[in-house]
């Protein structure tokens, strides 16, 4: 094989995309675990619902995809901030295992309740054949729309945090529960906004997924499994961290695609993964909690 | 366990394994797998007692079934060894990757997140290794072993996992997992050498792991990528445990049984319903999500202790003792001549020598050097930030020092943990209190006292008098986490004093109590000091410490400006500047 | 019946859950098994999950509870694995349509398959592109494998480099595994592919990530000679209905393509315009082999002297049904089993899909259109 500057241009330019989208699907679980402190399995069921009602929309035929995902985010953050103040609320003092079976549960509801209305038929949304190409490489217009709409959430969401008033207030009750309360925050309704947030962020990069990718009931499974994984290697409580965390995946996909195959590829990622937490056990990104 | 409930434990056993001869095959293949499935959820209880939760146990069972079958395969070797060998692979690989783990301080979502990296790892090595079949996987083919026969095996192995549940329950070693769960670094502080207790626990529930993942692939004869080391079974047992309640006998066998239960159940009604719409089958998972979701909202506790409570509002008579009846124990005997001997050493039993501690930039403590003489109170104080808890944390061996030494009867602490701080006889409380509180007061009681103790029986004697000394006698079966803040305190004091320490290190003991409470509390230190044991306490609140202390020492940014006695120190010029802001010390 | 109707394999679950009963029911229709003072048959459902253990309890609560005489299932090779040891040891006579060609290469009494199998598909697929060769005088110099890496394309893999191996004269450049569950994105492979400068790429996958990989090719501008399957994503039918003309071309070697409908018998062509009309959709491969087994199981049940399981096994093991006389058999040519227990007189097709269509090019005497070797160029497609 020759590994022409085109090929290797290729590999990085799609892996860095794809992991940006990556890292949007990982934002909100970190955001939700950082804020709430749950385990938040079902995230990946809001993604793939998320992906089905842009699907629906679109085949509409009047919007586009882009048009029907921003339709779709404020719903997603409407349905965030209930389940927030309808369920998560009630586990939210439970212990750690019980929200991860709690979660589970309803990702196996949004999973197979899609598989009821939706069947388990591939899905895949008639893209508009558009490329952009220069060197050599070939991107779709979706995958780079998707990627750069992505890195752009998760700085939009970065300095929204740290700068708007909502933000640090979410941060500081994420932080110091009780001294928030003291300083007079609302802790519960900054943590329904939080939530909202969170799965408003599912629906995006569900919106973003949708446009390049197929689409079937259990992709909820992997992406759970996606999301988990970023969050843990590049540390909770850090959303640019999983940002980058969701390219570092992307990117090693790509080359372990290039250069091994892409099963062992998955094998490399794992085995990357695992070394990574044990010389960084709270993450490439994470802070160290005090004693 | 007394004698007729073995009779009907056996009893019930003989009765179980009867079953194959008169039940469906069916029943005995759902039994079989029900037996299995709970005793691999005990397994995995063994590792959440220390409230470590794994989220690919998957990787150890996926071992114990691929080594039984490529051995089996490829050499001819019988399962008997594959099963031994499965389990000596899965401990050791174990062994390898939680001493790591634990060692680099992976905890919580992170330690779960490293679990499921190590299964998928695994599936992902089967899957490209041509050796083990890549996904079409090995199959046992031409290995003959009656169901019943399985059935026997997998019954034999919930039994004795349940037996070994009950036992560790009731062990030293449960009693130390117990501990790491709910507090570890209180539990290293009295003692328990969290590591060696974590290591032995995911070791051993990892062998036990690949036992029943031996098991298995007897019952299925065939292991392949997904079924052994796909995330499905590490969830099973996570579900299954939890629905019936971590750190129970029965939990495990309660909940896998609903768990199957449910599904089958769920399966039969879908049948009945409608046959062939394929919807309907998916409906049924959504209906398994369902529960799943109801029973953590519902049934948080888990079924199993749900049941107990109950069954204790059913039949309350059992449940008290006459423990209340407080006993009257002289101060320990062993105390006497201790007490004898205060004051008369001439060698510190403390020495404390340019200990210098900084994090990242910001020095904490700058060349702090004192000594604690045998039988005294050395009271610190110092404002907010003084450095007085860095300097216990260092003392105690949370914190390693950055230049410095401590020693103790002579003998540096350099390098030593927590625990073995503890072991040598130096306890400590803290200033947040750490109870273990989902334990009883005399369980807690009893993690300290095992420290010296050979067994639970004289531990358990040891904590009562010491909970009878400090004055929570009549509170020893309450919950810790139901205590006052003043009987937490109190608590903190009994847990140090069951390691039988000869010098203990108080924390701002006296925070948050009111002024008859925090007389109580230095009576009980006076009391302390009585038995011989040297005190070294930090304090905020000043009249205690100028009350109880023999010496005071004042500490501001990390640094100690005074030593003395306390009427020597409160007419110190430097301490009323740093310390009392200028303005005489109240009497 | 036992089958998966959830999990990863609930598409063929289905197809058989359509298939079965439209046999069955028939049967019954036509007064039953006549052999036996016209009994009615009844088809028990069951639900594997896709799942080995759940395989293994539901195959023998069929067996134990409903007490079946035979089964049918199992149409998912792992679960048919797990499910024919629990068959064997029951003796209860098995009939599946899972593809995977190891199935019937372990010695089974008791265990049949009536579905045309990967060896029969891949084995045609090499075989196809020889000839094609030689016909067309375009030399194929540089060929690749790509598979999916669970069992159904681990296995094809395996059997497409030992036919590329035998045949001695192409250069097997490099044989990419992937995993399907796991791809979102597929240019990845494909941009390798390319740097590898294959014309002819062997592949078996599931439609999600086949779609994926078909639209990175096309992306990419991968102009191959001939893209070959043995079945897998392309007979799926939303394979054609996602990718739409960028299907086309694309070779897939399968048993039963609903294009054959012109060459079936007329009692056939009943059985199919009415599975149309029952279901709303064609008939797939899969439930093409479903129609198979059940007709067969049927046919046994019929000649079975008595109605138990041996009785049923003895009639089982002398199956033979020729194409055109059960109307249930839509599969070209028959059922008759081999001494691997393989359906011996169902022959694997070459298809190629032509205008969104799955047109038949292999055999001749099936043959609709000639196969177009080598496919147009990306750029040079309407």
């Amino acid at each position: 094989m020759e590994l022409t500057p085109a090929v290797i241009g290729q590999m990085l330019v799609t892996g860095v995309l794809v992991g940006s989208i990556y890292g949007a699907v990982a934002m909100g679980f970190s955001l939700i675990f950082g804020v709430v402190r749950i385990v938040n399995f079902a995230h990946a069921g809001g993604v793939v619902w998320a992906m089905y009602a842009v699907f629906l929309v679109t085949s509409g035929g009047v919007l586009g995809p882009y048009l029907a995902t921003a339709l779709v985010i404020p719903v997603f953050f409407g349905l965030g901030y209930l389940l927030q103040r309808a369920l998560m609320v009630r586990i939210a003092d439970m212990t750690e295992e019980m929200h991860i079976v709690f979660t589970f549960g309803l990702l196996l509801v949004l999973t197979y309740l899609a598989q009821f209305a939706f069947g388990h038929d591939v899905r895949f949304l008639a893209s508009s054949e558009r490329h952009l190409a220069f060197g050599g490489i070939v991107v779709q217009r979706e995958i780079l729309v998707g990627g750069g709409v992505a890195a752009l959430s998760a700085l939009g969401l970065h300095v929204a945090l740290a700068r708007t008033w909502l933000g640090k207030a979410i941060r500081a009750s994420a932080d110091n529960r009780r001294g928030a309360v003291l300083i007079g925050l609302d802790v519960r309704a900054l943590q329904r906004v939080a939530v909202a947030v969170s799965v408003a962020s599912a629906a995006l990069a569900g919106g973003l997924l949708a446009t390049f990718t197929t689409l079937y009931p259990l992709r909820a499974f992997e992406l759970a499994i996606l999301a988990f994984l970023i969050v843990v290697l590049s540390g909770i409580r850090s959303l640019l961290g999983s940002f980058g965390g969701g390219v570092i995946v992307g990117v090693l996909e790509g080359a372990g695609t290039l250069l091994l195959s892409p099963s062992l590829a998955q094998l490399g990622i794992h085995a990357l993964i695992f070394a990574a937490l044990l010389i960084r056990p709270e993450g490439l990104w994470g802070r160290k909690e005090a004693v | 366990m007394t004698r007729g409930r073995l009779v009907a434990l056996a009893a019930l056993l003989a009765a179980a394994l009867a079953v194959p001869a008169g039940a469906s095959g069916y029943t005995v293949n759902i039994l079989t797998q029900i037996c299995l499935y709970t005793f691999l959820a005990g397994a995995w209880n063994v590792m959440a007692l220390s409230g470590l939760v794994s989220l690919g146990h998957a990787a150890f069972f996926g071992l114990g079934g691929y080594a039984t079958a490529w051995l089996y395969v490829t050499h001819g070797v019988t399962p008997a060894l594959g099963w031994i060998a499965g389990a000596v692979l899965a401990g050791a690989v174990a062994y390898a990757v939680y001493w790591v783990a634990f060692r680099c301080g992976l905890r919580g979502i992170y330690f779960g997140g490293l679990t499921l990296v190590l299964a998928e790892s695994f599936r992902f090595a089967a899957i490209n290794s041509p050796a083990l079949g890549r996904s079409q996987g090995l199959e046992l083919l031409g290995f003959h072993m009656p169901s019943a026969a399985v059935y026997a095996l997998a019954l034999g192995l919930m039994a004795g996992g349940m037996l070994l549940t009950w036992w560790l329950l009731r062990s030293p070693f449960g009693y130390r997992l117990h501990a790491v769960r709910e507090n570890e670094l209180a539990a290293e502080a009295l003692g328990v050498d969290t590591f060696r207790s974590k290591l032995s626990a995911t070791v051993l529930s990892a062998a036990l792991t690949a036992m029943g993942g031996t098991a298995h692939a007897l019952l299925l004869r065939f292991v392949e990528p997904e079924s052994d080391f796909g995330l499905s079974v590490s969830l099973n047992l996570l579900l299954g445990t939890f629905l019936g309640g971590t750190g129970t006998v029965l939990g495990p066998a309660v909940g896998i049984t609903v768990l199957f239960g449910l599904r089958e159940a769920i399966a039969l009604v879908g049948e009945q319903l409608a046959v062939g719409t394929a919807g309907v089958y998916a409906l049924q998972q959504v209906v398994y999500g369902l529960i799943l979701m109801l029973v953590v909202l519902l049934l948080p506790e888990g079924l199993v202790r749900v049941a107990g409570s109950w069954v204790r509002r059913w039949w309350p008579a059992r449940a008290t003792h006459a423990a209340a009846a407080p006993r009257t124990v002289q101060p320990g005997a062993a105390s006497g001549p201790r007490a004898a001997d205060a004051g008369s050493e001439t060698a510190p039993l403390l020495q404390v020598a340019g200990l210098t501690r900084a994090f990242e930039g910001l020095v904490a403590l700058r060349d702090v050097s004192f000594e604690l003489y045998r039988g005294e109170i050395l009271g610190i104080i110092g404002p907010n930030g003084a450095g007085k808890t860095t300097l216990f944390n260092v003392i105690s061996g949370i914190h390693p020092p950055t230049a410095g030494s401590v020693h103790f009867r002579g003998q540096s602490l350099a390098a030593l943990t927590p625990s073995q701080v503890c072991r040598r006889g130096l306890a400590r409380t803290f200033q947040v209190v750490r109870p273990f509180a989902s334990l009883s007061v005399l369980d807690n009681v009893i993690i300290g006292a095992l420290v010296r103790a050979r067994d639970l029986r004289r531990a358990r004697e040891r904590s009562e008098e010491v909970l009878d000394f400090v004055g929570l006698a009549a509170r020893r079966d309450a919950t810790a986490g139901a205590l006052t803040i003043q009987d937490r305190k109190l608590l903190e004091f009994a847990r140090a004093l069951a390691t039988d320490p000869e010098v203990i290190l108080l924390d701002e003991v006296m925070a948050g109590l009111n002024p008859a409470e925090q007389e109580r509390v230095a009576a009980t230190i006076r009391r302390i000091r009585d038995r011989g044991i040297t005190l070294l306490l930090i304090e905020h609140v000043m009249r205690a410490v100028m009350g109880l202390s023999d010496r005071v020492l004042v500490l501001d940014h990390g640094v100690l400006i005074a030593e003395g006695k306390p009427e020597a120190i409160v007419r110190d010029p430097e301490v009323i500047r740093v310390y009392l802001g200028g303005s005489p010390v109240p009497a | 019946m036992v089958v998966g109707l959830t999990g990863a394999a609930a598409d063929y679950g289905r197809d058989a859950l359509r298939a079965f009963p439209l046999v069955v029911d028939r049967v019954n229709r036509e007064g039953g098994i006549k052999a036996h003072g016209g009994a009615t048959v009844k088809l028990h459902v069951a639900d594997h999950q896709t799942d080995l253990r759940v395989t293994s309890s539901e195959t023998e609560r069929l067996i134990t509870r409903n007490n079946v005489l035979g089964i049918l299932g199992w149409a998912a090779s792992g679960s048919a694995r797990v499910g024919s040891e629990v068959t064997e040891r029951y003796q209860v006579p098995a009939i599946d349509t899972s593809v995977d060609y190891k199935l019937t290469e372990r010695g089974l009494k008791y265990f049949y398959r009536a579905a045309v199998h990967t060896r029969q598909t891949c084995d045609l697929g090499v075989q196809f592109v020889a000839d094609m060769e030689k016909a067309t005088g375009k030399a194929v110099k540089r060929v690749a494998i790509l598979h999916e890496d669970l069992a159904y394309g681990t296995g094809a893999g395996d059997l497409y480099k030992a036919a590329i191996e035998r045949l001695g004269r192409w250069q097997l450049v490099d044989r990419v595994a992937y995993t399907a569950a796991k791809l979102t994105e597929a240019t990845g492979i494909v941009n390798k592919l390319k740097a590898q400068n294959v014309e002819v790429v062997f592949q078996a996958s599931y439609p999600a990530d086949g779609i994926l990989i078909q639209r990175a090719m096309k992306q990419l501008r991968l102009n191959l000679f001939a893209n070959v399957h043995p079945a897998g994503a392309p007979p799926n039918t939303q394979y054609v209905a996602n990718l739409k003309d960028d299907a086309n071309y694309v070779y897939t070697a399968l048993g039963w393509t609903a294009s054959m409908f012109e060459k079936l018998p007329p009692g056939a062509r009943a059985t199919v315009e009415q599975y149309r009309k029952v279901h709303g959709v064609d008939v797939q491969d899969q439930a093409g082999y479903s129609l198979s087994a059940a007709a067969a199981m049927v046919d046994a049940l019929g000649r079975a002297r008595s109605l138990d399981r041996a009785a049923l096994w003895e009639a089982v093991k002398t199956v033979d049904i020729s194409f055109g006389k059960d109307p249930s058999i839509i599969i070209p040519y028959g059922v008759k089993w081999d001494e691997k227990h393989d359906n011996a007189k169902a022959q694997a097709i070459m298809t190629q899909i032509s205008d969104q269509k799955l047109v038949v090019v292999y055999p001749k005497d099936l043959a609709q259109k000639n196969p177009v070797f080598p496919a147009p160029k990306w750029e040079e497609r309407a």
